[in-house]
């Protein structure tokens, strides 16, 4: 007990862990503006702030559920459908918070499934949300028809989420923000954030100390269904049409995120701050090539590499404690 | 016993289901690959409407391989089984599908490729091909700037046949103008990444230095539209071309947003129109009003439907005839 005890207060390892994170970002910031003087630029380092956030609400979700040991790899499909299920709506001419409820709540519904699937159903985590992936990418393609779908000219008024910017700082950074401190004060500063480390350290400890393991699984994957559909709404926003094919390999982006930022592919190590520095770091990578007009091929080279780095220095780490 | 009427049942079940099939005067199959691109089942849609309303001798069977080269397979046995004249097919995979329809031809049914052609002779061969649409768009590009300029080319899937030729063609068109390519990428034809990429080169490229965008497909066009639209460049006059002719990038030409597209024909109506004369026993040459008649490396005879080039001038009389949602097309 004293041991699961210990490795349920992530203060103890966040230190180290983190500093790691946060020293390879500053070289990467420093080596970038090296390598263009445009990266410092205020506009531009607002472009790279907006994708931080647009990928790093997924990588927040997908912290989540890897703190419980699970994976999702539906979250990319989820955010394709709920992009066209809100064009679909908005086509329609249903009023704009209604289609957002609407995609949010089919986004927790997806989720949920998931949830029953490896809580109740004892199911691997890879392999139910394999599933949902699947069935999911074939909702979005009936929705859509299969092809994007056009809102209609009323994407205007919505293009604030996504495509806006609120005192000359783009709404989506906002919204991340918001995300990131709910999730932080959630797995921080509450008993079922406390539980949440807890059931992926160790499920049977968690079990026996009177954490329900269940319903906190449940959670976490209806928590990262609702932040993948929220996301879909910001795509949908910031390019004004549902496009089907959008969210294909966005769950190895957040997976990508969650690791790099320290979240322990084994549970109940890891942390929303982490996230945010892994979503930072691929981020100012895709940037700073395209600035320094690298090509595509070796971008993808590189980011492979620093993912397999992430993974790596987290393998020697756990080796050493 | 019981199992003997069983299978007897099941027999005559088969029976009944096959029999329509053979009522109708002709038969035509008409194999998909799969159903995830607006492009793809316009040119579905587009071959069964047309059929309905104007062939009423024939019935087509349309399957939909769903992108698995082992269901096409089943797909065109199925279809064979069925007494099909002539098999429409646009292959999920050229090579996978080839004995197969080696199969098809040697019952003398005979085969019309859609779109996508395959390495063995068939009888027809229909579609559109990318390179000239890159040389179009290369010219246009020349034209508006007069031979002298920078611009930022977004490619398409670097895997894919498509988006190596409308790379070609374009760079033959530009060649020997100076017309530069100073910044390319890869989009895979996803509007996203289009939108990402042309973020970080406005940045690196200030205001003046780029004069126009050539994306492989309208959804990447639209991509670095919105990133323009956005960083309030949209005023500097960046000439924006992209290529497909979908129905919402057409309405965005007629609003000066796009400087123009260049239509890839979805081969709907004209795969079921050829199809159709073939099972009448009409000859390839007759074909001819569909488009450029010609032939393949391998001997199949071609009908190449050309593209056309849609800008301001004319874009409303293209008005819904592309392919893709649009609200304003019901």
């Amino acid at each position: 007990m004293q041991l699961s005890t210990e490795r349920i207060l992530p203060s103890k390892f966040s230190l180290p862990r983190g500093a790691g994170l946060w020293i390879a970002l500053l070289v990467l910031i420093v080596a970038s503006s090296l390598l263009s003087p445009l990266f410092l630029n205020g506009t531009n380092l607002l472009n790279v702030l907006r994708q931080v956030a647009l990928y790093g609400i997924l990588g927040v979700g997908m912290t989540f559920v890897i703190l419980t040991r699970g994976i999702d790899l539906s979250v990319g499909m989820v955010v394709a459908f709920s992009a066209v299920l809100g064009a679909r709506l908005m086509q329609a001419g249903y009023p704009i918070p209604l289609l957002m409820v609407c995609s949010l709540v089919a986004g927790m519904l997806f989720g949920a499934f998931n949830g029953l699937g490896v809580a109740v159903g004892r199911m691997p985590a890879f392999i139910m949300t394999l599933g949902t992936m699947v069935m999911t990418r074939g909702f979005c393609l009936m929705v859509a028809r299969g092809g994007p779908v056009d809102p209609g000219p009323r994407v205007e008024s919505f293009r604030l989420l996504g495509g806006g910017y609120l005192l000359h700082v783009p709404t989506p950074i906002y919204v991340f923000a918001a995300v990131c401190l709910v999730a932080h004060a959630i797995l921080s500063h509450t008993t079922f954030g406390r539980a949440i480390f807890a059931v992926g350290s160790n499920e049977e400890a968690a079990r026996l100390s009177g954490i329900n393991v269940l319903v906190t699984t449940f959670a976490v994957y209806v928590i990262c269904g609702l932040l993948a559909a929220l996301s879909g709404l910001i795509f949908l926003s910031r390019l004004s049409v549902g496009d089907p094919n959008s969210g294909t390999g966005m769950e190895l982006e957040a997976i990508s995120i969650a690791v790099i930022g320290g979240t322990s592919l084994f549970g109940g190590e890891g942390s929303v701050v982490g996230a945010v520095g892994g979503a930072m770091i691929l981020a100012i990578i895709a940037n700073v090539l395209n600035l320094a007009g690298v090509s595509t091929f070796s971008q993808q080279v590189v980011k492979g590499a620093i993912i397999i780095l992430a993974v790596w220095v987290e393998t020697v780490r756990t080796r050493r404690a | 016993m019981r199992k003997t009427v069983q299978w007897a049942a099941l027999v005559l079940a088969a029976a009944g289901y096959a029999a329509p099939a053979f009522a109708a005067d002709l038969v035509i199959g008409f194999s998909q690959a799969s159903s995830n691109a607006a492009h793809r089942n316009k040119m579905t849609s587009g071959n069964k409407e047309y059929a309905e309303q104007n062939f009423k001798d024939t019935k087509l069977i349309i399957t939909n391989a769903e992108g698995s080269s082992a269901k096409q397979i089943s797909d065109v046995e199925s279809l064979l089984v069925q007494g099909i004249k002539v098999l429409m097919i646009s292959a999920q995979d050229d090579q996978a599908i080839s004995p197969t329809i080696k199969t098809v031809l040697s019952k003398g049914v005979k085969v019309v490729t859609l779109d996508r052609s395959l390495p063995i002779p068939v009888t027809l061969h229909l579609g559109a091909h990318n390179k000239p649409i890159g040389v179009l768009a290369g010219k246009f590009i020349v034209d508006k700037l007069g031979g002298k300029g920078n611009v930022v080319e977004i490619k398409g899937d670097p895997a894919v046949l498509p988006a190596i030729e409308r790379h070609d063609g374009f760079a033959e068109a530009i060649k020997g103008t100076n017309i530069k390519v100073v910044a390319e990428t890869h989009g895979d034809w996803d509007q996203e990444k289009a939108m990402k990429f042309t973020e970080d080169t406005l940045q690196r490229f200030p205001a003046g230095q780029i004069q126009a965008i050539y994306a492989h497909n309208d959804n990447m066009a639209y991509g670095a539209l919105r990133a323009i639209q956005a960083a309030g460049r949209d005023k500097e006059g960046i000439l924006i071309v992209g290529i497909d002719g979908e129905n919402k990038a057409i309405r965005s030409v007629a609003k000066g947003e796009l400087a123009a597209t260049f239509t890839y024909s979805t081969v709907a109506p004209e795969g079921v129109i050829a199809a159709h004369a073939l099972a009448k026993g009409e000859s390839v040459a007759s074909l001819g009003k569909l488009g450029k008649l010609g032939k393949l490396p391998n001997g199949t005879p071609e009908v190449e439907i050309a593209s056309q080039m849609i800008t301001k001038d004319n874009a409303a009389q293209f008005f819904c005839k592309g392919f893709g949602d649009d609200p304003e097309c019901k």
